[in-house]
């Protein structure tokens, strides 16, 4: 049952605890309100054997049974929503530090706002429904079936008329969910269409407009809506249909009892009170589902939710030896790597890059130079061959001993809304505020700091929005001067166009790359002319590697390169 | 009443939702006919007795049982109808928006956003219609009709059925706890979105970094207080909320005393005290409708209200376009412009005059003003003040087809359709012959990028194993201007970066664009433009210099400094 629960809905063991806790108080709540039902029956027994007790009798029996629904209901309630936002924020953290551990290619395969938003909102589903729909599920169906045996034994031909709708109304609903499933899967994929429509139309906006193209664009993309909403008119008839009929067709239960029982009555087959009892018995069975209409609903409706979750949860993280590196060579030996099946990326690379030296990776857009700083540092798992840092497969190295040695500059800058000197600290949480500004006015960014509304303390927007370009490059070179890893790997970094900004992301740049291994990634050739090593690199392997001068000897593509790059400067218009 | 606002979006189908209300009406009073047999059938073999008499008032219960669901299937499927109408029309109303509005609302929003926006809250909206109407109409005349059946079998049971209905009402505006709290949450629940999202989109910077959540401190905050938030306002529920599940269930037991008032036959009062037992039910159904109609009702509101807001955004400073379709002269002047996104004016009071036919460099550090200059001859900005006038006239008096046909824009992030390369080109002027679309992809340089592709131009962009790079893109772009032939050209050239070793191929696919055109450019590579006919220096929204290259270089001039920068800058080399 525990497991059972854990996995259908993705819970952790006090999650699980919670819910059964909460279930059981929802039992209670079952049997109390059916204990209100036995008052009245009990009543109508009175009053069919021709006894009046006093009306004390009555109020007295309905008075404690009042109290002890009181004081049940209200727990459930404080154990229902206690357990459910705690169970949330540890889901949430968790699946944060989950999404972390696990290797880049999982995310290449799934957009990236919309896992962020689905994993959020998933969360607030099972949160809802944690609170509302699976207690109250459970517990209903576990008190349906102690009715069911009750009523069956007391009498099985009423106990049949009764019960054969309800376990209809309720398989039914069951199934619609299933129906529900297959529908939304396939309409998904026809009106994923109609989205991308959406999409192009206001993606290309400028270029529809420059194009006097808005009329034809707007029949094409209302044509796609309209074929849209016919498809889901259909979709929705499957749907909507048996859960409808589900709960109409419990309620015909009650009416079912009285033809019955009409007819039992008339062959004297059955006493009065028993009538009474499974009346009101079923009234109260088919009213509990009718209010909880929307949760059976809500409960069918998670499985896709949970599924994500869970799918991220038994995604392999990676994996590896936590070991102190000591020397910081990096070599590679005949890596190969995909990112998909299609198209190798990187198909045998062998060079060696030295500590204490500058080794640089050069190539056409395509050749995969930006890759191979994403395989050394594990942000992705290579296929085939080997990476080495200090004797060791880096495979082998768990992803934290080798992230301890590594830093890495992006070429797209990120940042996060929150304070300078939080987005540089990154770099070593555990760095003081001054070292933090120490790395900060290495990278040159303390004149720009200090003219933000509070300096160091101001929060910058999401993603640096309040920053320019070049600054937000140097803060993100300030967050890998503070971290000081012994591996540096950067990325195109000198692309960005402000002459200005230029000189001091350079002058910062210079800074940072002494004493480390450093592999850089360029297209300005010019610029690494000087590097130890220059690795020129064409369609995943390695075309030559060794110095400028070496290379204009022995490399023609790399000749080609500098030719290109050299009428690119001459041009004029 | 947001229905109201609603069904003007609909106008084709707003009879469907009169006619909705008007079924779930009847399957209303059929399901209230359901219990009047019932309380026949307690009658019968309660107080009278007939056995006999009881089986066909039994099998009435039965049969409005069947119609009351037919008529409320009905009722769930013409406001379904509805509902979805409507969904469509606020999309197509989003796309004719969205082709209407001005540049600078594209500036200001991303498209991912402003699709989501448009998607989520026209799918909520449809939601919330599809139950509002029949759910709402159950709700309210289910107990309504209930009333003179309850009166009919006891004035006493009537009285008490009225009241309980009303501090029904009472106690569910006590449930929904503070009215603010929802808008607290919706704010709770978008900052915690939006920090999931930087989360996910930064990953690999915190992977390299070994960020944990907690020291991400205003995302974990905003986590940890969404939960917080939500427990504070189910905590403040509670009370209300278990006196309503009590009160409703329990009430029923009240009229179990009516037999006490002496006068009554016990047998008959039993009869009605049962019905009125299997009736209450009636009552705690309706509320609990009531409050997800609520929440419906709240919903739909906030989401037309967004929807709303995202439309008038898109019409804020659109354009009034003229009349005149043709563009002979095309020498530009600024008079007295001034200009912003926001309300921090990025050009002001400018002056500025271009002649034909003559090409001009715009240069300046990032955030001078120089893109935005550019972009306002584009003609789909509003302007804050001033004039721009093209060939004398204004730049409202011309058509938006005139000035789609005589201006090219250039833009860094070039996009094409799905669509053929062909095709992509042919939309530059549809009415090209083949040989000039070739011709148009020759000059633009495009040959090579054909050529490596198996269908050559009649490639489809975006299919399967079609991969072209950002200035490969660019390129194709440029033929579609090239073929368009528009008399003005705007162009950035920071776009050639995109692709560093095709940088050059992107060079002369430009010159070859610019070829006797009226030529804006926004130079990046200082050393290309020292041809051109004029350099513009741009500083905070002004123009600090003006002439050529030569002129400019003579004296002490703020170009001179940043030639000399760049010339720096390019000539830096990685220390060792």
């Amino acid at each position: 049952m525990k497991a059972l629960l854990k996995r259908k809905f993705s819970l952790t063991d006090s999650g699980v605890e919670a819910v059964r806790r909460a279930a059981f108080a929802s039992f209670l709540v079952n049997v109390g309100y059916m204990a209100l039902m036995l008052i009245a029956m009990h009543y109508g027994d009175n009053v069919l054997q021709g006894v009046m007790k006093p009306a004390w009798y009555y109020l007295g029996i309905i008075a404690v049974t009042l109290v002890v629904l009181y004081v049940i209901i209200d727990r459930e309630y404080v154990l229902t929503f206690n357990a459910t936002y705690e169970e949330a924020t540890a889901l949430r953290l968790e699946i944060a530090e989950r999404l972390r551990e696990l290797p880049l290619a999982y995310f290449s395969r799934h957009d990236l706002s919309d896992l962020a938003q689905t994993i959020m909102q998933d969360v607030t589903d099972i949160e809802h429904a944690m609170s509302h729909s699976i207690p109250r599920c459970i517990a209903y169906v576990f008190f349906l079936i102690v009715m069911a045996i009750l009523l069956l034994v007391s009498n099985p031909v009423l106990g049949l008329a009764a019960l054969i709708p309800l376990s209809v109304g309720l398989v039914l609903m069951f199934l619609s969910q299933k129906a529900q499933k297959r529908w939304t899967e396939k309409y998904f994929w026809k009106t994923r269409e109609t989205t991308e429509a959406f999409q192009e139309a206001i993606e290309l906006q400028r270029e529809i407009k420059s194009c006097g193209f808005e009329e034809e664009n707007y029949k094409a993309v209302a044509a796609s809506l309209d074929n849209a909403e016919r498809l889901r008119l259909r979709a929705e008839l499957t749907q909507a249909m048996p859960i409808l009929l589900s709960t109409a067709i419990m309620k015909l239960s009650i009416g079912v009892i009285a033809v019955v029982s009409a007819a039992l009555l008339r062959a004297s087959a059955v006493q009065l009170i028993y009538v009474i009892g499974f009346l009101l018995a079923s009234m109260r069975l088919v009213d509990a589902v009718g209010a909880m209409e929307d949760y059976f609903a809500e409960f069918f409706y998670l499985d896709a939710r949970v599924k994500r979750i869970n799918e991220l949860r038994n995604t392999p993280t990676q994996t590896g030896m936590e070991i102190d590196l000591k020397h910081f060579d990096v070599e590679l030996r005949d890596v190969h790597f995909a990112y998909n099946e299609e198209t190798n990326v990187v198909n045998g690379a062998s060079f060696v890059a030295k500590q204490n030296q500058v080794t640089a990776i050069v190539g056409p857009s395509g050749c995969g130079k930006s890759t191979i700083l994403r395989l050394i540092s594990r942000l992705y798992d290579y296929d085939s061959g080997s990476i080495i840092i200090d004797g060791r497969d880096i495979r082998k190295v768990s992803t934290d001993a080798l992230f301890d040695k590594v830093s890495f500059v992006f070429q797209d800058v990120i940042l996060f809304n929150a304070s300078v000197l939080d987005n540089i600290r990154m770099g070593r949480p555990d760095a003081t505020d001054e070292e933090v500004r120490r790395a900060a006015r290495q990278a040159n960014c303390e004149e720009f700091v200090l003219k933000l509304p509070e300096g160091y303390d101001t929060l910058i927007g999401e993603n640096g929005s309040k920053l320019s370009g070049g600054e937000r490059q140097r803060i993100s070179i300030a967050r890998a001067l503070l971290k000081n890893a012994p591996i540096l790997l950067l990325d195109e970094i000198s692309a960005s166009l402000d002459v200005e900004n230029e000189r001091k992301i350079q002058e910062a740049l210079n800074r940072l790359i002494t004493g480390k291994t450093v592999i850089i990634v360029s297209h300005r050739l010019k610029s690494i002319e000087k590097a130890d090593q220059i690795v020129v690199m064409d369609s995943g392997r390695v075309d030559a590697a060794g110095t400028h001068e070496e290379l204009l000897e022995k490399s023609a593509l790399y000749r080609r390169l500098i030719e290109k790059s050299r009428m690119t400067e001459s041009f004029t218009y | 009443m947001i229905y109201k606002k609603l069904k003007t979006y609909v106008p084709e189908r707003a009879a469907f939702a009169g006619i909705g209300v008007l079924l779930a009406l009847a399957a209303a009073a059929l399901s209230i006919a359901s219990y009047y047999c019932l309380y026949g059938f307690l009658r019968k073999v309660i107080v009278e007795a007939d056995v006999a008499g009881a089986v066909p008032v039994a099998a009435r219960v039965v049969v409005f049982l069947i119609a009351n669901t037919v008529v409320y299937f009905l009722a769930l499927w013409t406001t379904h109808m509805l509902a979805f109408r409507l969904e469509t029309n606020l999309k197509k109303q989003g796309i004719r928006h969205l082709m209407g509005a001005s540049f600078s609302f594209y500036d200001r929003n991303e498209s991912g956003r402003i699709r989501k926006i448009i998607d989520d809250n026209t799918a909520m909206t449809h939601s919330s219609v599809a139950h509002l109407i029949p759910d709402l109409t159950t709700a309210v005349f289910a107990p309504l009709l209930g009333i003179p059946l309850a009166f009919h079998v006891d004035w006493r049971m009537g009285v008490l059925f009225t009241v309980s209905f009303l501090s029904g009402m009472l106690f569910i505006r006590k449930m929904m706890g503070d009215q603010n709290f929802m808008k607290q949450y919706m704010a709770a629940s978008d900052k915690m979105n939006s920090g999931a999202v930087e989360y996910v989109r930064g990953i690999h910077v915190l992977k390299i970094f070994k960020t944990s959540v907690q020291s991400l401190k205003e995302f974990y905050r905003s986590v940890t207080e969404y939960a917080d938030l939500a427990l504070q306002y189910s905590m403040s529920c509670r009370s209300w909320y278990v006196l309503f599940q009590i009160f409703f269930n329990a009430v029923f037991l009240v009229t179990l005393f009516f037999g006490y008032g002496g006068g009554t036959e016990p047998r008959v009062h039993l009869a009605k005290f049962l019905y009125y037992a299997l009736f209450n039910g009636v009552l705690y159904l309706a509320l609990n409708k009531v409050m997800y109609v609520g929440m419906y009702t709240y919903q739909a509101t906030a989401c037309i209200e967004k929807i709303e807001t995202l439309f008038s955004e898109m019409e804020e400073k659109k354009l009034s376009s003229g009349q005149c379709e043709t563009m002979e002269d095309t020498s530009i002047e600024f008079r007295d412009v001034t200009f912003g996104y926001e309300e921090q004016k990025i050009v002001e009071h400018l002056f500025l005059k271009l002649e034909k036919g003559k090409t001009y460099a715009l240069v300046g550090a990032s955030g001078s003003g120089k893109s935005t200059l550019a972009k306002l001859i584009s003609g789909f900005y509003q302007l804050d003040g001033g004039q721009i006038l093209i060939g004398g006239q204004d730049i409202g008096a011309y058509s938006e087809k005139a000035l789609a046909r005589n201006i090219a824009n250039v833009f860094q992030d070039a996009k094409l359709f799905k669509k053929s390369i062909y095709e992509n080109v042919r939309l530059g002027r549809p009415g090209a012959s083949r040989g000039e679309v070739m011709e148009a992809l020759r000059l633009a340089q495009c040959d090579e990028i054909l050529d490596k592709l198996e269908r050559r131009e009649h490639t489809v962009i975006g299919s399967k194993g079609v991969h072209l790079s950002g200035g490969e893109v660019q390129r194709i772009a440029i033929a579609r201007a090239i073929l368009k032939d528009a008399k003005i050209i705007i162009l950035d050239e920071a776009s050639a970066a995109a692709d560093p070793e095709n940088e050059h191929e992107l060079q002369l696919a430009f010159a070859n664009l610019m070829k006797g055109k009226t030529v804006i450019m926004i130079a990046h590579r200082l050393s290309s433009i020292t041809g051109v006919n004029e350099i513009l220096v741009i500083d905070e929204g002004k123009v600090i210099e003006r002439g050529s290259h030569k002129q400019l270089m003579a004296y002490d001039s703020a170009y001179k400094k940043l030639q000399e920068e760049y010339a720096q800058a390019n000539e830096w080399r990685v220390r060792v």
